[in-house]
This record gives C-alpha cells, structure tokens and sequence, in this order.
C-alpha cells in the first residue's frame, strides 16, 4: 500500500514540517508575501494571564492579508493545505478581502487563549505582492462594553424598504446614540457590533408599523454549514452580533468579502409617521412612544433576545414551526415540569418534541430562562417567558412574561408614555445566549474511535479509520472501502491529522484528498501510485464534532450514536454524498488483545494490506478483515474475510462482495451477492505488530473473469502495524 | 510607622501588577513568505467568487417588529411581534455545497 507515504507524512507532522517563528508580546513580524503566498507556523505562548488575545495584520495596498489561528497542535504543513483543508484545520480566521484584519480571541469563545500555544497563519490571497506586518498582543484585562457602531441611513434600502432621506435629525441621532450607549453599558465584547438604521415612510398610512429590527445575518458551527468553529456550541444558530465575539472578527471577516457598509450586524427601522419623543430625559412624554425605549428594545432583539429557530408565523395565522437546529436564546429556555418548584424542575426546551413545544409555547408559566434571580419581592425566581394561549402572532416566546417580568424592556407591549431604558434582565438572558462565559460551551471532542466505521444506510460499505504516529501528533489512516457504478469493490484512501474533531486530510499534489491508486506489481516500485488524471477528483471530510445533529444524521436511520458519529462527505469525480457513520462494533465488545489496525507487509513489498478488527463474543474470539490489493489492470479492490482464532492459521474463505453503487439505492436483502474467490490465513499473535512480532499471513485470491481478472496471493508473508497498536490485552 | 523589611520589598515587587504596555516592544522580526498556497491567479479568483457565494444574505425583513394598536379605551400600545428570521438568511447561501465548487488546477 502506501505505506512510505504515509510514515513520511506522520515523520513530517512529528518534527515539523516547516520552520518556526516564535513571537513575543507585541513584537512586529514584518513578511515579505509574493501574490498568493503564506506563512506558518508563527507561534505565540499566550500568558495565563490572558483575558483577551489580539491578533493584528495589515498589508500593502493591494494585497489580501487574512488570519488564521489555532491553539494546539499546529497547522498542517503548508504543503498538506488547500483553501478547503486550511479552513477544516483553522479554529479562528479574519478572511475580509480587504488588507487588514483583527481578530481578537477572548474568553466569550469555544477555547479561551490563556495558557496556550497559538498557532498562526498569515496569506497573501491578492494577486499583488506586498509587505505585510503581524502583531500579537495578550491583554490581562476582560473585554469591556462592546462596541456599538450606528450608520445613519439617508436614503438606501433596508429590509428591502426605501430609506426616508433627511429624517435623522440631531436629536434623533442623539437619541439613537443614547440608547446604543445604554445597550453597550450592559453588554461586554471585543468586536464592534454595527447597526444600520434608517427611517421609512408610510405613505399609504395603512401600516400599524411603528418599527423593526433585526440580525442581518446568522452563524453555527455544524457539518452542514460553513462553519465557524469559534462558536461556543455546536449547531447551534447565533445572531451575527454575537457570533463575532466569538469567533472574534467583523462580519467581513468571519465570512469573507468585502467589509461594506451594508453588511452590517443589525439593521433597525422607524416609521416617521409616528409621535415621537426624542428626549433622552427621565420623564415620559404624555402621548408620545420613547424613541429610546422602543429603539433598546428592538436592538436587543438584534442583539439576541430572540429565537431564530422558533418561528411562529402570521400566515397562517398562529403557525409554530421549527428549524431543525436551535439557536443559542432558544437553548437556555426550559420547560418547567412543576410549577411548584420551576427553579429545580424543568427539562431543555428543545429536548421535547415539536408537538410538546407547541403545546409549551401557548402555555404561560410553561416556559423559563435557565437561571434564576431575585424578583422585586425578594424571592428567588426563575424568568418567564411570554407564552400566551392562543399564540400571539410573533410575540410569544421572545419576550418576557408581561406579568411576572413587568417592568422589564423585553415584554411585549409598550404604553407610549412608557420609558423602559434598562436592558435589565434581558441582559441576564444575553450574555447566556453568547455575550459572556457564562453561554453554555461545549467541550472538544476526544480522539474518535479507532476502528470501522459504517452508514446503516448504506450497508456494505464503510471506512477504516485508525491512528499511526505518536499519541498527540498522530494521523489517521482513512480507507474507504466501496464500490464502482458497476457495483464492483475498489478502495480509497486518505491520511492526515484528527484536529478538534474534524479529519484534516492531507491534499496531494493533484489536488485530491480521497486518493485513488493504480498498482502495477510487475514493472514498478513502489507499485502504487496515485491517480493523476486531471479528469479525476477525490475528496473527503470527515467531522465528528456535532455530526449527531447532521443532516445525513437526521434521516430517520436508527443509528446508535453511543460511540460517536461521524459526518462523512465524499466525492468521487462527479457523485459526492454525505454519509452518518458509526462504530461497527461496540467498544465494549472490543475486549481482550486488541488487533485491530491497519496492516501491511513492510516498505519491501508495498501495495496492499489489510484491515483488521477483532472482538469478543462471550468467550469467543472474532475477527474481520478487509483485504486490499490490485487487481490484473492495477485497480485498487478488496475483498474480506471473517475468523474466529486469529493465531490459528486456518484456512479462511477470501470473498469477494458484488455491492452497490455509492450514488445506488441499496435494493434486495442484503443489497450484495458474495462469492469465495480465495483462501487466507492469518497468524495474528503480537498486539504490539511489531515487523519480528511474529505476524504473518497467506493468501491467495483468484477473479475468475471479468475485468481485471486475474490472481493475487502472497506466501507466509510476516505483517507488521501499520497504524498505532490500539493497546488490550 | 514599620517599615517593610527587604524580603517583603522584594515580594511586593514580584506579585505588583506589570503593565504589558510599559514593557518595551521586543525588536521587529523580517521573514519571507515564499510557500505558494495557491496555484494561480485563476484559483485566487475562483476562490474569491466561492468566497462570496458563502455570504450569508441580509435577512429579506426584520426578524422582529413593533406595531401599534388602540385599545377599547382609546388608549395607544405598542406591540411587539418577533416572526422571526426568513428562513433563507439561514439556510440558503450557507449550505456547505456552496463552497465546493471545484477550484481549477
């Protein structure tokens, strides 16, 4: 097989792969970046201290200066990486296509820069060289009040409205401001939040409108999506405004483009038809609707006192629907189970089913905020959320209970001659939905397990996954064992490191990451080589971290996710499909010596090998093994084997499975005809693989006809890991 | 009035807080970075187009909206709807396919 390949690559990511640049607090790195150029890997020790990391690049006109960043292990080699694969290995970047970028890494997200190793990488995307200069700086000090930036619309468009020229007065800037101050004195964060805001008119005078807000944009990180993986939760929809404190760069940035005025966070709009009062003073304008209070309010929607993923419409009137991931106001909202004791009885919100949530949106004291606080009486309480029967279209659910949260900004209805200028409780709600540490955060995923992985949707193909190299610099060997369109079996393959739960694979020099092989075992060594038809494209993802709430996940497939599942992308020239994987087989049951690995007859005699995955039944030992080789026209095929004694050395049917096709519906019980096309015999006994352990095999298959007839066999040849021993007994 | 003796001077010394900004700036450090990550301009274009279609596209409406309604009393209130976001800001451009267009190579 490819078994150089693949130990020079983990040599590689073992001693680095590309010089080091260690900067200290604050000291400038000047670069020197030719027109699509890049540096890496500069590395920063961010004391721990650090309450905030602030990472500065700018570069010469006419360049494209972006950032990427992670904690940890390092990048991959420059050499490894391609656009797709650098943004799989990147936690943070600042990406606009403008010259500069910050990024500003805090505590508000997924991992916090204190203690840790940074590592960066600087690109020069443009097509002009130039200079660019680095700077990292580690600040002990915590975020402050987040910035809030207003752009005065005079005309334009929003929400697909014309914006009424020459409406914003000074005192309505004034007062636009205050209340933008009021908000930011509440709120902390690095980024600043924009917001463009604008006058309408109603000429028609038909509308009730007396303004509207909202998040120009939102963000998650999950298998599906564009991902960004600073986000403290996993698919979990976040408003723009807040999701760029996490991942700690503009909007621009955090998606790429240009950094327009448009694209703004927040967009908020008033009807100048309206009687407004302007004043930014203590007492009430009889008559008159708190310009200030109203704008507050709506921003704080903006902002994130709202749910993205319970949508509850007008038409028709009452409809409740539900996105099929929550978003961060939506996940620290409980159902309260007792209303005798709603403090310590509740359950998620989300964890109840989409009629049970109905149900619980129209049923007032239903519904909480996961924390509690102290009530005007002195209690301590639980806030509750406005859930009136029947639904009130639009209101319910984003707000607070009108009754039991009075006073506070984020009830539903207003008086006009009302000033709620305090972001109150909303605040509390706030910084759990994603403005501070205490949002909810979930942990970084473990190492995977190591082992066949399959799709119960697709039965009879699946994936060998396992570790080579040392613990904590390791890559993983990934086989993909499938079939043609014809139904005949053939093996890709791809390698590279597992880095928080996302397979980074290593990109080879045309451009594929799934390779596919021809072998030619008479006139060439090493016998493999990798496919170079520019015609031919092989790609792979593969991503654990939140793969349970994929798409490919949530296909009504019973699956057990007990172990992990993986979302895994592939594309093979024109087909590409997204598939749920899980373990084969239980860890449980891998008791004992465990053999399992990838195996291969030493750098002598590459080109083929075999997987091996061994587990206990009661007192019995078993085992199945997928054997890959080239056929007579140098295809890679394979072709398995099951045991019960793998020191044993008896004779095994080698057999060889007519599948289905990956983009093919699986038809007939099984979807596959087997046949015996040879014997095998293992002697597995040194769990370690080690090349005198011991380990050897025998084979020989033969295909009878069709294309690529022909046989394969080797004689008592030993066998060594070539994966990681996993370790047993 | 005691005063502190050394050893105290000198651990008042040790936890008083350092201000990074007073600490001088380590002198500048020049590199080239001369690894090609992309393999052309065309590349550099065509991810610039991919790059643009992975924007999310500004919500359509306001996700949340406040309107005014007369009561029996005559009175003037101001509600506040939330309908929410188009579902399109959320599940359109963002999809994953999006972004793997082939790059030419």
């Amino acid at each position: 097989m490819t078994a150089r390949r693949w130990l020079a690559l983990a040599v590689l990511l073992c001693h680095g792969a590309y010089a080091q640049i260690t900067l200290q607090n604050n000291q400038v790195l000047n670069i020197d970046m030719p027109a699509g150029s890049a540096l890496g890997d500069i590395r920063f020790e961010a004391p721990a201290s650090t309450r905030q990391l602030v990472i500065r690049t700018t570069g010469t006109p006419g360049t494209d200066i972006d950032v990427f960043a992670r904690a940890g292990r390092p990048f991959p080699p420059l050499t490894d990486l391609d656009f797709d694969t650098l943004f799989e290995a990147a936690q943070h970047w600042s990406i606009s296509s403008s010259s500069e970028e910050v990024l500003r890494i805090s505590e508000v997200s997924r991992i916090p820069p204190a203690g840790r190793t940074w590592h960066l990488l600087v690109a020069n995307f443009g097509d002009a060289a130039g200079q660019a200069t680095l700077r990292v700086e580690a600040l002990d000090t915590p975020p402050g009040p987040v910035p809030i930036e207003v752009n005065f619309l005079d005309g334009g468009r929003l929400f697909q409205t014309d914006c009424t020229p020459g409406r914003w007065t000074n005192e309505a800037r004034q007062a636009m401001q205050f209340a933008v101050q009021r908000l930011s004195a509440d709120l902390t964060g690095t980024v600043p939040v924009r917001v463009n805001a604008c006058w309408v008119t109603d000429s028609s005078g038909n509308s009730s409108r007396l303004a509207a807000a909202g998040t120009l944009a939102s963000a998650i990180n999950s298998p599906d999506y564009f991902s960004l993986p600073g986000l403290r939760t996993r698919n979990t929809w976040y408003p723009v405004a807040s999701a760029i404190q996490a991942v700690g760069t503009s909007r621009c940035g955090a998606f790429g483009g240009a950094c327009t005025p448009e694209r703004a966070d927040i967009g908020i709009i008033f009807e100048s038809t309206r009687n407004w009062s302007f004043s930014t003073g203590d007492q009430p304008t009889p008559g008159q609707f708190d310009f200030v209070s109203v704008a507050m309010h709506e921003l704080a929607h903006g902002l994130g006192f709202q749910s993205l993923a319970v949508r509850i419409l007008r038409e028709p009137l009452g409809t409740i629907e539900f996105l099929p991931l929550q978003d961060a106001y939506t996940r620290i909202v409980r159902y309260i189970t007792n209303l005798a004791d709603p403090i310590n009885a509740s359950v998620p919100f989300w964890s109840l089913s989409p009629a049970e949530r109905r149900a619980a949106i129209t049923q007032d004291f239903s519904l909480a905020f996961g924390f509690t606080y102290t009530n005007l009486i002195g209690a301590q309480t639980v806030p509750f959320l406005h859930a009136p029967n029947p639904v009130q279209p639009g209101s319910s659910f984003s707000h607070f209970n009108a009754g039991s949260e009075a006073n506070e900004l984020m009830v539903p209805t207003t008086p006009p001659n009302t000033r709620r200028r305090s972001l109150g409780l909303a605040g509390e709600v706030l910084r759990r939905a994603g403005w501070s540490d205490l949002a909810p955060r979930d942990p970084l995923p473990g190492d995977p397990y190591a082992g066949q992985w399959f799709d119960p949707a697709r039965p009879g193909h699946g994936i060998d996954l396992v570790p080579a190299g040392a613990p904590g610099n390791e890559v993983y060997v990934l086989t993909f064992y499938t079939y043609d369109e014809s139904g005949t079996p053939e093996w890709y393959l791809a390698v590279g490191p597992i880095l928080e739960g996302r397979f980074v694979p290593q990109v080879n020099a045309f451009g594929d990451t799934l390779v596919r092989y021809t072998l030619d075992f008479v006139n060439r060594f090493p016998p493999q080589r990798p496919v170079d038809d520019p015609d031919f494209i092989g790609r792979v993802e593969l991503q654990f971290d939140g793969a349970e709430a994929s798409e490919p996940c949530l296909d009504g497939t019973q699956r057990d996710g007990s172990e992990g599942l993986g979302a895994f992308y592939w594309r093979i020239n024109g087909n590409e499909g997204t598939w749920c994987m899980q373990p084969l087989l239980p860890r449980a049951l891998r008791s004992g010596a465990e053999f399992t690995g990838h195996w291969y007859a030493g750098d002598a005699d590459q080109g083929w090998g075999m997987s091996i995955t061994n587990w206990r039944e009661g007192n019995a030992d078993r085992f199945f093994g997928v054997l890959y080789y080239g056929d007579a026209q140098g295809q890679p095929r394979w072709a398995y084997f099951i045991g019960a004694d793998l020191a044993s050395e008896q004779p095994l049917e080698l057999v060889r499975r007519r599948g289905y096709c990956r983009t093919c519906p699986p038809v007939g019980e099984p979807p596959w005809t087997d046949t015996p096309v040879g014997v095998v015999q293992i002697r597995l006994i040194d769990t370690l693989g080690r090349p005198d352990g011991g380990n050897r095999i025998e084979f020989m298959l033969n295909v009878p006809e069709g294309p690529g007839a022909g046989s394969f066999g080797r004689g008592r040849q030993p066998i060594q890991l070539l994966s990681r021993p996993l370790g047993g007994g | 009035m005691n005063r502190p003796g050394p050893s105290l001077l000198v651990a008042a010394m040790l936890i008083a807080p350092t201000s990074q900004a007073a600490d001088p700036a380590p002198e500048p450090l020049s590199v080239r970075a001369d690894t090609l990550l992309v393999p052309s301009a065309e590349a550099r274009a065509v991810w610039n187009q991919r790059r643009e279609a992975l924007q999310p596209a500004d919500a359509t409406r306001p996700s949340s909206e406040m309107h005014v309604i007369t009561l029996p009393s005559g009175e003037q209130l101001a509600v506040c709807s939330t309908p929410g976001l188009a579902v399109d800001n959320l599940q359109g451009a963002l999809r994953r396919g999006a972004h793997r267009a082939e790059l030419p190579r």
